[in-house]
């Protein structure tokens, strides 16, 4: 009997799944559709170049243009002071007080020049680092910016632009110094799940820092890990956020980590993390509420109950 | 007849020795560097026409931004004006530009232009969709694009990321007082790991 019901339920069932089936399967193959070549696509690599030059030195160095969309294009290069303003550290090209510009340092061996679809063009560079130059870090960026298409020029034309970031330390009689501020994880936390943490550079040179942060259940298992290598500016302090852009709606977790920078290693002790969405947090709202009158009722009814047993004895 | 064999493994075991030995020992060591990349793909322009009507009219569309980069550092995606203007341009024909920010956006009004970027400062989180020449919405607010100088930040995250798109909708709403013609702007993205 258990049997053929079971059989009944699942021939029910295989109907809607399979439905769903080649649902999934179309929707899939719809998303494919949509995530076509685009037409106008602009790679740089690499992405930045972290040196040590010295005053008066000649220094070359080359990056390249890849072109991976369906279209030629051209393509200017130029290059922009590079700074950040606030600890989030919003990229600047512009120049910022107190800062070098150091963008007449650079020459390309191309300004302009065409990329085909799939081909890829390498642009020399040469840093001149006049003599003289105080010792400390010189930022700047070359940037590849594609040119708008003329064959339509309606609405918003849109250009695109990849930049190389240049950390440049002049060498000479500057220091380095930098320290972790901050370890930050709060305890109540809507996902995702954000731990932070804040570092500052002192120094006259920036610095790379190497942040690894592993989230682990109350089972111990590792449910989440990042590593990410980011620069600080000097005279700067930047925040390194690393959300766990999956986390759960609700749940306890273990978070901890390190910060390894200017051949120091920081740990980043045990922190405890308690996630409730706000859906979550409704809902057990709403169920302390109904607890509580529920709570209410019951007293209510036991009062009345009372009331009326007395009433029957006096009768 | 013992010894002898006993005497032929030792033999044998003292010629292959240095071999075993050797090929024990010998080591290769397989290095290869990986060049950070990052990428910036868009659909290179977005046509907004719309057909004046009545107390005006508004149409949106979307230009969808694909940045991929394998810098651990992760990346940020800004969008800003290409050059000093900010009005959509035709001969001596404009249509302005909103005066809402990113932090505070605003609802157009017949003549100006702006975009949206769902779930960013204070554009909310939509979902928006497109219109074609649909009435100026009251609840759907747009900025003004920012200056070539100042972008906006409209993404940045923290790791390595393959094929992250993000919808950018552009919107203009006008009323038959707009001269007709063929009006442009031309914004830039631009994207750099962090």
């Amino acid at each position: 009997m258990m049997q053929r019901q079971k059989r009944i339920y699942l021939r029910t069932l295989a109907l809607p799944v399979a439905i769903l089936l080649v649902g999934l399967g179309l929707s899939s193959a719809h998303a494919t559709a949509a995530t076509a070549t685009p037409a106008q696509s602009i790679t740089i690599s690499p992405t930045s170049i972290d040196q040590s030059v010295q005053p008066g030195s000649t220094n070359i160095g080359s990056f390249e243009i890849i072109n991976s969309g369906t279209t030629n294009y051209t393509f200017h290069v130029y290059a922009t002071p590079y700074g950040v303003t606030g600890e989030n550290y919003n990229p600047d090209f512009t120049k910022l007080p107190g800062a070098a510009d150091i963008t007449n340092w650079f020459h390309f061996s191309t300004t302009s020049a065409q990329v085909g679809v799939h081909q890829v063009v390498t642009v020399n560079y040469t840093i001149k680092v006049p003599v003289g130059t105080i010792a400390k870090g010189y930022y700047a960026v070359a940037f590849a910016q594609t040119q708008p298409m003329t064959d339509s020029k309606t609405g918003v034309v849109i250009t695109d632009r990849v930049g190389e970031i240049f950390y440049l330390r002049v060498a000479g009689n500057a220091h380095q110094g930098g320290k972790l501020l901050t370890w930050q994880v709060s305890f109540l936390q809507k996902p995702p799940v954000t731990p932070v943490v804040r570092i500052e550079d002192y120094g006259a040179y920036n610095f790379p820092s190497t942040v690894t942060v592993h989230i682990k259940n109350l089972f111990g298992r590792t449910v989440y890990s990042v590593n990410t290598t980011k620069q600080i500016l000097p005279q700067t302090i930047r925040r390194i956020a690393l959300p766990w852009s999956s986390s759960t709606s609700i749940g306890i977790f273990k978070v901890s980590g390190t910060a390894v920078f200017l051949n120091h290693t920081y740990q980043l002790p045990n922190k405890y993390v308690l996630v409730l969405s706000p859906t979550v947090r409704l809902l057990l709202i709403g169920l302390v509420v109904l607890i509580v009158l529920a709570i209410i009722y019951r007293l209510y009814r036991r009062r009345r109950s009372k009331a009326h047993g007395k009433y029957g004895a006096r009768r | 007849m013992r010894r002898f064999i006993a005497f032929g493994i030792v033999a044998v075991g003292i010629l292959l020795t240095p071999v075993i030995a050797s090929a024990a020992t010998a080591t290769t060591t397989i290095s290869s560097q990986v060049s950070s990349v990052i990428s910036l793909s868009t659909s290179g322009t977005v046509n907004i026409n719309v057909t004046p009507a009545g107390a005006g009219v508004q149409t949106i569309a979307n230009d969808t931004v694909t940045v991929s980069t394998n810098d651990t550092a992760g990346y940020t995606l800004q969008l800003g004006e290409t050059s000093s203007g900010t009005t959509l341009l035709s001969g001596s024909n404009t249509i302005a530009a909103s005066t809402g920010t990113q932090t505070t956006p605003i609802v157009e009004t017949a003549g100006t232009w702006g975009y949206r970027v769902d779930g960013i400062g204070g554009f909310g989180s939509g979902p928006t969709s497109g219109a074609s020449n649909a009435a100026i919405s009251g609840s759907i607010k747009f900025a003004g694009v920012a200056a070539s100088g100042s972008p906006n930040t409209i993404k940045t995250t923290s790791t390595t990321a393959t094929n992250d798109t993000l919808s950018v909708w552009y919107g203009v709403a006008v009323d038959t007082s707009q001269p007709s013609g063929t009006y442009t702007n031309s914004v830039t993205y631009t994207a750099t790991a962090n």
